[in-house]
């Protein structure tokens, strides 16, 4: 049989015909087929739909499940220059994780005065902050089961500036020689500190439980549930704990060095999360006819 | 699926509806207000065309509450009850809010920019809530929707001369004041001054205004060509 693509802002318009395709040929043989004809874009970079309004296909159905017939129309869309997953999380956590203790290390380069002694606050945050990201790209090279191989490359700049922007932000002003530790001393400090670590625990827990959900190699998607680590069972309240942990944690650091630009990140990292864990809430009820009613997106009993 | 062009009035209301309608009905209202306060002032001005001092304080009460209140449509759009790019929406709603925090409630402006700038924002309100409110209920009379996607090639060009008029002429006062700055050290560990973030802005404009206006050409050319007029 025969497919007609045209592109999806151009949908009158065929670009091509493609030939040579049985009921059983999959999304991915025709974007294999497809990067035979224009070999600018290579499959990972194609992206088809039925309808130019509707969802994009998913490469391992095959067309009669997708109940596409002999001459029917497929739109194509350019997703544009793609660049493997790996390498965007490793520089988007790798610039925190240098550009920090840059300021904590060698003040007297930045501020002009050498600091003899830090603050406790100040090493115990400096722990924290490259504990995190040591933690994430131990996490991306071992745990993470990505189900896309590739991202657009704008990606690799956008994320890398907000990660590398963050970093330097914040922490110009936590090893700032004029710091004013927390109002209310130790208590403040230690408070932030512990919501700080149990929070990290759990954001681990969750990744270690999304990544337990998939077989090696597959991409497929399960309803997530608690397991036997408590940290998970707050899968019984929302559907993305990952980043309401995430969220905490980074309020937990905000509370403990009392500094507002870190409250300004948790505040952006929490209106990001938020967007997505909105729609993975709703991806999951569309998905699962079974999905466990009475969760939240990110924040238990509200959102 | 193609959407059926009669869904629209079969439609039932629901809350988030509702409150839309609420939403965008005050807000319309609102902007009346302060359109109305500024053409009063204007009737009663008796001074030179090149500044109008006390146009900002003859409608400041309600042009800081309603351009405050639209913060709530960034988290509209979050929530999901509007479809739209929350980014974009909250960089514009972002610029008036410095322009009024940082600009005119602090310091006594007096140039053409505040007059420019008010009279552009509230005709592009009022209008905007306007189709906006009667488009929550039903599809909105083509008068409204040609007004929506074209007042803003002549208005929104003067909004933007008019804002940055109005932060050009208050820059000197600012940085002899040092005013809204902030300095290390305080309990917030966060240092802010606002004559640098000004200048910020105003380098800012230089991408975002070809960009915001080719985005809303764009728009213009999809709400308005003639295939979609003929399924209204
Ligand atoms: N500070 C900040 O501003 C900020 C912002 C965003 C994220 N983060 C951090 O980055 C972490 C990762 O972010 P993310 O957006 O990639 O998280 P995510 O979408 O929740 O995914 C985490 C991993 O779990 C997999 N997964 C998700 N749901 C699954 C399911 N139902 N069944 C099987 N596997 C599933 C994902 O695979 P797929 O490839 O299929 O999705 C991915 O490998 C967050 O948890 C957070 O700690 C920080």
């Amino acid at each position: 049989m025969q497919l007609k693509i045209a592109h999806q802002r151009a949908p009158e318009k065929v670009i091509c015909t493609l030939t040579g395709l049985e009921s059983d040929s999959t999304i991915l043989n025709v974007k294999n087929l497809y990067a035979i004809q224009k070999p600018k874009y290579y499959v990972s970079r194609q992206q088809f739909k039925f309808d130019p309004k509707e969802k994009a296909l998913s490469d391992n159905k095959t067309l009669a499940e997708l109940n596409i017939t002999d001459n029917d129309t497929l739109y194509f869309k350019d997703l544009g220059p793609q660049i493997g997953w790996g390498i965007v999380f490793f520089w988007e956590y790798f610039g925190p994780l240098c550009i920090y203790p840059l300021f904590f290390l060698f003040p007297q380069y930045i501020y002009g005065t050498p600091i003899p002694k830090h603050d406790c606050v100040v090493e115990l945050a400096a722990g924290c902050w490259i504990f995190h990201y040591f933690k994430r790209i131990l996490e991306t090279l071992f745990i993470h089961k990505f189900s896309h191989g590739t991202m657009p490359i704008m990606n690799l700049f956008k994320n890398s500036s907000y990660y590398w922007g963050f970093a330097a932000f914040i922490a110009y002003y936590v090893n700032h020689p004029q710091y004013t530790p927390p109002n209310f001393g130790e208590a403040q400090v230690y408070t932030g500190l512990a919501i700080f670590v149990f929070c990290e625990l759990g954001n681990f827990s969750i990744h270690v439980a999304l990544s337990n959900l998939r077989a090696s190699g597959t991409t497929e998607r399960r309803i997530p549930i608690p397991t036997l680590n408590p940290f998970t069972w707050l899968f019984g309240l929302v559907s993305c704990p990952n980043y309401s942990y995430e969220v905490a944690a980074w309020f937990g650091f905000s509370l403990m060095t009392q500094c507002l630009p870190a409250l300004f990140f948790t505040l952006a990292g929490f209106l990001q999360m938020a967007i997505w864990a909105i729609g993975k809430h709703k991806n999951y009820r569309r998905e699962f006819k079974d999905y466990p009613r009475g969760r939240y997106a990110i924040i238990p009993f509200l959102v | 699926m193609a959407r059926r062009p009669d869904e629209s009035h079969l439609k039932e209301a629901s809350i988030p509806d509702l409150y839309l309608i609420l939403y965008n009905c005050l807000q319309t209202v609102g902007w009346i207000a302060i359109l109305f306060n500024t053409c009063l002032y204007l009737a009663m001005y008796q001074g030179d065309w090149k500044s109008f001092p006390g146009v900002y304080e003859s409608t400041a009460t309600s042009l800081n509450f309603f351009q405050t209140l639209a913060v709530l449509e960034v988290v509209h759009i979050m929530l999901g009850f509007v479809k739209s790019n929350a980014f974009l929406t909250f960089m514009q709603i972002l610029s008036r809010i410095i322009i009024i925090w940082l600009i005119l409630v602090p310091v006594p402006v007096t140039s053409v920019g505040p007059l420019l700038h008010i009279i552009a924002w509230s005709i592009t309100e009022i209008i905007r809530y306007f189709y906006y409110a009667w488009s929550r209920a039903e599809s909105p009379p083509y008068a409204l929707l040609w007004l929506r996607y074209t007042t803003f090639i002549v208005l929104y060009p003067i909004g933007v001369l008019g804002e940055i008029i109005s932060i050009f002429s208050a820059l000197p006062t600012i940085k002899e004041h040092s005013l809204t700055s902030l300095q290390m050290p305080n309990i917030l560990n966060w240092s802010f001054d606002s004559y640098t973030f000004l200048v910020l802005i105003l380098i800012g404009y230089i991408p975002g205004f070809p960009q915001l206006y080719m985005h809303m050409i764009k728009q213009r050319r999809k709400y308005l060509s003639p295939e979609k007029v003929k399924t209204q």
